[in-house]
């Protein structure tokens, strides 16, 4: 796997709390979505752009999103809002991922770091 | 390219057509969004669609994450909740029915609620049987008409106190389970369609039957089949206009 190139299987297990951050500081529509993705993980997260609609509506399903109709230039477009709901998952979500990573990282580096010493 | 895509992504897609509909508008929203940018970063509009749709994903990898998103397990909680509900709707109704008749035969005589059509008759030992239940009656027949009002009036209890149990059950569950849009449409459309139907069937059957059979027979124990018929006529007509809106909403959607 390239390094710059993090999407399929490694990126669908986090896919949700992805989106959930990346609408976290106000409305986006999904193409918007899909760049500010990009933007953040500086081109590493590519998945199939499609792949995020279907996320998108199990997230507003779930309560965690609202989303709403709106016109530019002449395309009617849906734009999604983290809820209250959503905003307690985000937290949540980022515990458990930060608890996770460091104890990833504890065992994945813990040997380099002691062959070291 | 792009009408392509949109005409395999339609046919695809296996779910509500309110929810297609969202799903094709957004879905083209996004690539015409793609198409724009890669033309404005210097491709041709033939080269910007391709890219656009190539990017996007096929049209059944992305139909297919839709239509998974209903689950086959999620269709069995569904028919369990519709089963859940209307089960608990037709309980509460025949155990008002039955209230409605023992409160009639308190008023104006247990016969009439539980009373035998003529040319019933019993064996001694049932008889024994009756007489030992309704001591103070003054003949076998009337130990009969007050064994079977008592049952009739418990049912009525028993079948009220659990209906209302499944009601209960019901709400609880559905809040704190059912979150998505299709499931909610879902559950409410065939709530009011089945309500309209099966009380709009039942209500004329019961008061045909009730009638025929109480005009030979003096009314006799034709009181909780006519209640019944009453009750079920009423909720017909509170299930009537839902359910009328319901399936003009039906109709639209799959005539558009």
């Amino acid at each position: 796997m390239k390094r710059d190139d993090l999407g399929g299987e490694l990126l669908k297990g986090h896919l949700e709390m992805l989106l959930l951050s990346v609408l976290e500081y106000g409305p986006l529509h999904g193409y918007a979505i899909i760049e500010r993705l990009r933007d953040r993980s500086a081109g590493a997260f590519r998945l199939a752009e499609g792949t995020i609609y279907p996320a998108l509506h199990r997230l507003e399903g779930a309560g965690y999103l609202v989303s709403a109709w709106a016109h530019h230039e002449g395309r009617r477009r849906r734009n999604y809002i983290l809820s209250a709901a959503g905003r307690e998952a985000l937290a949540m979500r980022r515990s458990e991922w930060s608890a996770f990573s460091a104890a990833v990282d504890g065992v994945v580096f813990r040997p380099a770091l002691e062959g070291a010493i | 390219m792009i009408d392509e895509y949109m005409d395999q992504l339609a046919e695809a897609l296996n779910v509500a057509p309110r929810r297609a509909r969202r799903i094709l508008l957004e879905t083209e929203d996004h690539l015409q969004q793609s198409v724009e940018t890669r033309i404005a970063a210097g491709l041709s509009r033939e080269q910007a669609e391709r890219q656009a749709v190539e990017h996007f994903g096929s049209a059944r990898m992305v139909a297919a994450r839709f239509n998974g998103s209903v689950s086959q397990r999620a269709w069995f909680f569904r028919a369990y909740l519709y089963a859940a509900l209307l089960g608990g709707i037709v309980l509460v109704a025949a155990g008002i029915a039955g209230e409605i008749s023992a409160g009639f035969g308190l008023a104006f005589g247990k016969a009439y609620v539980a009373g035998d059509s003529n040319g019933v008759s019993y064996t001694p030992a049932r008889c024994a049987d009756y007489f030992e239940y309704a001591p103070s009656a003054a003949t076998c027949e009337q130990a009969a008409t007050s064994h079977h009002f008592d049952e009739i009036w418990r049912n009525a209890d028993v079948a009220l106190v659990l209906g209302l149990i499944v009601l209960a059950a019901h709400l609880l569950i559905r809040r704190r389970y059912v979150t998505d849009e299709d499931d909610r449409s879902f559950l409410r459309r065939m709530f009011w369609l089945t309500g309209m139907a099966g009380f709009g069937f039942v209500a004329p059957v019961l008061l045909f039957l009730g009638g025929v059979a109480g005009i030979g027979n003096d009314w006799t124990g034709q009181v909780p089949t006519i209640a019944g018929g009453l009750i079920a006529a009423v909720a017909f007509l509170l299930f009537l206009a839902p359910g009328v809106r319901n399936l003009r909403a039906i109709t639209h959607e799959y005539a558009a």
